[in-house]
């Protein structure tokens, strides 16, 4: 009998108490922003936490960025507030986005944002969103994507292998991480500028992929290139070209396909916030996020990965959205997807 | 020899306070994550990821490593007490685990489990060290062909693991494998069956299914009868009768050889060989009726097996550099942010550290013996919890299971719609377990197929011109003519007695 | 006897989901020229699926069906799955409103309070809630949806 009233006399104080708790913080944050509030324009974002929306599986790669640009980007927002990063996955990176769009516009809520999700899901149309329903902040990282082939694969050079297609149309076989993804369009854009046909065979992921390469079932895989670099240092397989947008500092002798005009496309982060969010939001944001990029401890944590930060400022974020979108879904059309 | 020189200054690195103390905390970490359903070693390992940052590579990958290959030990535990799999690969433990534990046997179900998987654990473990590359380049023999054999194989089996009616058990394996057809199909990228319903892009959850099928059918049928519930029988001994020693360890030995063979090949999962141990101990076993009764070689084989992949798969990565499961692929990951690269320079560059690390999960293996042999009989009395308070809490943790998957809300909706099907289809006698093995194997099933048909050109001799898969073809094709013709020699003798009664 | 025939009901229910998954798939290519198109497979299996679910409401009409009366849950059995359906449905409709904590404690109190005294439910339910989101959401960090007060 004792122990029955203990119970219920200490979960009568718990329930006091934390009813307490909660109106003694509501009344604290309230004053504070009232007091705050009446003291000028001057905004005092960010009274609370910014949630950082990360449509990707936990433990992937556009994880571990957002993960470590949130540590460092703490250090640079007013207030002492933090970034708390919070993983939504599924149907390629869509769904984190798609929660974006009907967020508050408060800068409260922002999201990583990759060239699949935001640039080339939406042509599509699975999606809620479309390319430009978004509030671009800035461009955080960007890698170019390889054309991967075996250490004793018959091409030497990237002519040689457009000669080998060029002759032998649907022989050559090579596997990305998923029918539609950038991979896939990256290599199937550099097709058809000399009308060449190729053997497509999708993975789901880059890991199945470069297995499947390493195996001898395909003849290449187009990747990220630091998802390509260990087996390049290991010496099994090789980079036959860069078939992205920029130069990569870890791959400095691969042929950059640029050089030879055809129009690549690189694998870039960023980040966006909803539509509509305050100018003085968005440029707290933005600033905190670019002293982030430029912080030694995240260049040196990037370099571990393999990846190098690549600011993009909103404006030029913008028009890479747009641009991108645009090639993409022209490449998607041709290709019949 | 080298390698064995090499593993004892390992044991020593691997000996250091520190480093014990991280595999303690990793392989505990891992059980608690493989006891709560839903969460698994890909949350457990993927949480911890920013946390060993900043800690020294030998000790990060040593507590990610624990984490990994102690979630399974962890996910028998629920299934055996509660007919709940804390992960996938304890589906198949639950078939004969749950019985004994009725039984009053569920100590006996959990430490003949525990030994078999530090049986198993320890043996891929050697196996990692000391034949892991060459095995490694024979696995990747395996392309999209000889997975769809293999997924073939797994299939024939789940069919020939139905008892008493054939057309129920079809039933419910045609349900998984159409279930798996919900989502986005990376191959021919068609979205499919999602009716408009973003959150079905990426299909159901595995873990959620069976959560729900199993686990909360369960609570359901459980707090319908709970005034009539029986207390349950009390626990006694961890080991198996004198009689059952023999068959269990060589179930424990098929279970660590066919895990073993299945975890070199990446792209694979645990159920796999799991499904295919079980299986094989029903077909060789002397009287197969047990099965699903409470057979102890049925929890025996099928968890020496999943804790034998999971070493097993190991080979890849640090052969390979190929990670052949989510959870691997987050291992990798810390291995790259501690500048390491694995793959074939690995056991060169970094000797010091690969065999730490292989040491330190010999140590961990060990702990986890500890750890759940004389906690079988503590872990045993969660079935003495009265079940008006057990039921409600572990339905709690389930739905926390289930949002924690995605951390969103619609997988609770997913969860509590397959609660009610697993409770329709247990009243009405439609045995569960076909379907989420066949949803496991369905997705790799179709893109296998439609991967090796783009090889082919569409030609489907194609699958015969190369040799593993030629062989495993054949093979279940074979099962499926035996079964068949076994099947049609019993209707006659069944029909025959039914006359003569 | 047709209409209390559980069996058949189950097997309605199959062939109605077979049926849509069916004629779903028509929508999709069914053969490309290398091979099966995204429609082969749930062509196939749908169409199997209906088949074998046909097959059982016939047997189960003609012998093995089991009756409604035996699988419909009645008297207490019947109430217990209601609060317990009931309490998930409240917890999934406010849950990010009032936050994991009252939102759990809510439901378990819905199920403890039927086999305890209010206060012993309530305090085990509250207690549970505690722990269960100290657990997930401090320690394993995983997103809870909270309230404004932040549990």
């Amino acid at each position: 009998m004792i122990s029955k009233k203990l119970i219920a006399i200490f979960c009568t104080i718990l329930l006091a108490g934390s009813i307490l708790a909660g109106c003694a913080s509501s009344e604290s944050k309230t004053s504070g922003s009232a007091a705050k509030g009446g003291s000028g324009s001057e905004s005092d974002y960010p009274t609370k936490p910014i949630e950082l929306v990360i449509p990707y599986a936990a433990g992937g790669g556009t994880d571990v960025t957002a993960r470590i640009l949130a540590k460092t980007v703490s250090k640079y927002l007013p207030n002492k507030q933090t970034i708390v990063p919070v993983n939504k996955p599924g149907a390629s990176g869509t769904l984190g986005l798609a929660e974006l769009y009907e967020a508050k516009p408060d800068g409260y809520k922002i999201s990583m944002a990759t060239i699949g999700n935001i640039a080339i899901q939406p042509n599509y149309g699975n999606t809620p969103y479309s390319y430009d329903s978004f509030e671009p902040l800035l461009i955080a990282t960007s890698v170019p994507h390889v054309l991967l082939v075996k250490k004793d694969a018959p091409w030497k050079t990237v002519d040689e292998w457009f000669e080998y297609v060029k002759k032998n149309p649907n022989s050559f076989s090579y596997s990305t991480p998923g029918k539609g993804n950038t991979q896939h369009l990256n290599l199937e854009g550099i097709a058809l500028k000399d009308g060449l046909k190729l053997k497509h065979v999708p993975f789901d992921g880059a890991a199945p992929a470069i297995t499947a390469l390493l195996g001898g079932h395909v003849e290449g895989a187009v990747v990220q290139v630091h998802e390509a670099k260990p087996h390049v240092d290991s010496g099994t397989l090789r980079i036959l070209a860069n078939t992205g947008t920029t130069k990569s500092e870890s791959i400095k002798d691969a042929e950059f396909l640029e050089d030879k005009g055809y129009s690549g496309l690189n694998a870039w982060t960023g980040i966006v916030a909803p539509k509509g969010i305050p100018e003085d939001v968005k440029t707290t944001l933005h600033d905190a996020f670019k002293k982030a990029l430029e912080d030694p401890e995240t260049i040196e944590q990037f370099k571990k990965i393999g990846i190098e930060p690549a600011y993009s400022n909103p404006e030029d974020f913008k028009k890479t959205i747009e641009d991108t979108n645009k090639t993409t879904g022209d490449i998607a059309k041709k290709v019949g997807l | 020899m080298d390698s064995l020189i090499q593993l004892f200054q390992g044991f020593e690195t691997a000996l250091t306070w520190w480093n014990l103390l991280y595999c303690l905390a990793g392989v505990s970490i891992g059980m608690m994550v493989g006891v709560l359903p839903g969460l698994g070693p890909t949350t457990g390992t993927a949480i911890l990821l920013p946390v060993t940052f900043s800690m020294e590579p030998v000790s990060a990958i040593i507590m990610l490593s624990g984490i990994y290959y102690g979630s399974m030990y962890g996910g028998t535990i629920t299934s055996v007490l509660i007919n709940t799999p804390g992960e996938a690969a304890s589906v198949i433990t639950t078939l004969d685990g749950y019985p004994l534990a009725k039984q009053g046997r569920a100590g006996t179900a959990l430490g003949v489990a525990g030994i078999g998987s530090f049986i198993g654990g320890t043996i891929s473990i050697i196996g990692l060290a000391f034949i892991g590359p060459p095995l490694a380049q024979f696995a990747l023999k395996f392309g999209p062909p000889e997975f769809f054999a293999l997924m073939v194989l797994g299939l024939i089996t789940v069919i020939g693991l139905m008892g008493k009616s054939i057309i129920r058990g079809l039933i419910s394996a045609l349900l998984g494998l159409c279930l798996a057809l919900i989502g986005m199909d990376p191959v021919s990228g068609a979205v499919r069956f999602t009716f408009n319903e973003p959150n079905l892009m990426n299909g159901i959850d595995f873990v959620i299914i069976a959560m729900g099928l199993f686990g909360l059918s369960e609570i359901l049928i459980g707090l319908e009868n709970i005034s009539k519930a029986e207390t349950p029988p009390k626990v006694k001994g961890l080991l198996p009768k004198r009689e059952e020693w023999r068959p269990t360890l060589s179930s424990i030995g098929r279970g660590t050889g066919l895990g073993f063979l299945i975890g070199l090949v990446p792209g694979t999962n645990s159920v796999i060989p799991a499904i295919l141990s079980y299986s094989l101990e029903k077909k060789l076993a002397k009287d197969p009726s047990r099965f699903g009764k409470g057979a102890i070689e049925g929890v025996a084989g099928p968890e020496t097996a999943n804790n034998s992949y999971s070493g097993a798969a190991l080979i890849p990565l640090f052969t390979l550099g190929i990670p052949s499961s989510p959870t691997i692929a987050v291992i990798l990951g810390a291995f790259i942010m501690h500048g390491l690269t694995p793959g074939p320079m690995l056991f060169q560059s970094n000797p010091d550290i690969v065999w730490a690390i292989i040491a330190s999960m010999f140590i961990g293996n060990l702990i986890l013996l500890i750890f759940n042999l004389p906690l079988a009989g503590v872990w045993a009395k969660i079935t003495m919890v009265p079940a008006k308070l057990l039921y409600p809490i572990i339905f709690l943790i389930s739905i926390l299971g289930a949002y924690s998957v995605n951390n969103r809300l619609f997988d609770v909706w997913v969860l509590l719609a397959f609660g009610v099907l697993g409770y329709f289809m247990k009243k009405t006698d439609i045995p569960i377990a076909p379907i989420v093995l066949t949803f496991v194997l369905g997705k790799l099933l179709e893109s296998s197929l439609l991967q090796s048909m783009i090889l082919f050109r569409g030609d489907f001799s194609g699958f015969f011109s190369r040799p593993i898969s030629a062989v495993m073809l054949t093979i279940a094709i074979l099962i499926l003519l035996v079964s068949v013709i076994a099947g049609i020699k019993k209707k006659k003798e069944l029909l025959a007695t039914d006359v003569e009664m | 006897m047709l209409l209390k025939n559980a069996s058949v009901y189950l097997g309605l229910v199959i062939l109605l989901f077979a049926s849509i998954i069916f004629w779903q798939s028509l929508e999709y290519v069914y053969y490309t020229d290398t091979g099966p198109g995204p429609g082969f497979f749930p062509l196939w299996l749908s169409g199997g699926l209906a088949v074998v679910s046909l097959i059982y409401i016939i047997t189960s009409i003609k012998k093995d069906g089991i009756l409604l009366s035996e699988i419909i849950p009645r008297g207490e059995g019947a109430r217990n799955i209601l609060s317990l359906l009931a309490g998930t449905l409240f917890l999934l409709l406010t849950i990010n409103y009032i936050g994991f904590v009252l939102a759990a404690s809510i439901l378990l109190f819905c199920l403890l309070v039927r086999f305890y005294r209010w206060y012993l439910g309530l305090g085990i339910s509250l207690v549970v809630s505690l722990c269960l989101f100290f657990i997930f959401y401090t320690l394993l960090g995983i997103p809870l949806p909270v309230n404004y007060l932040g549990w």
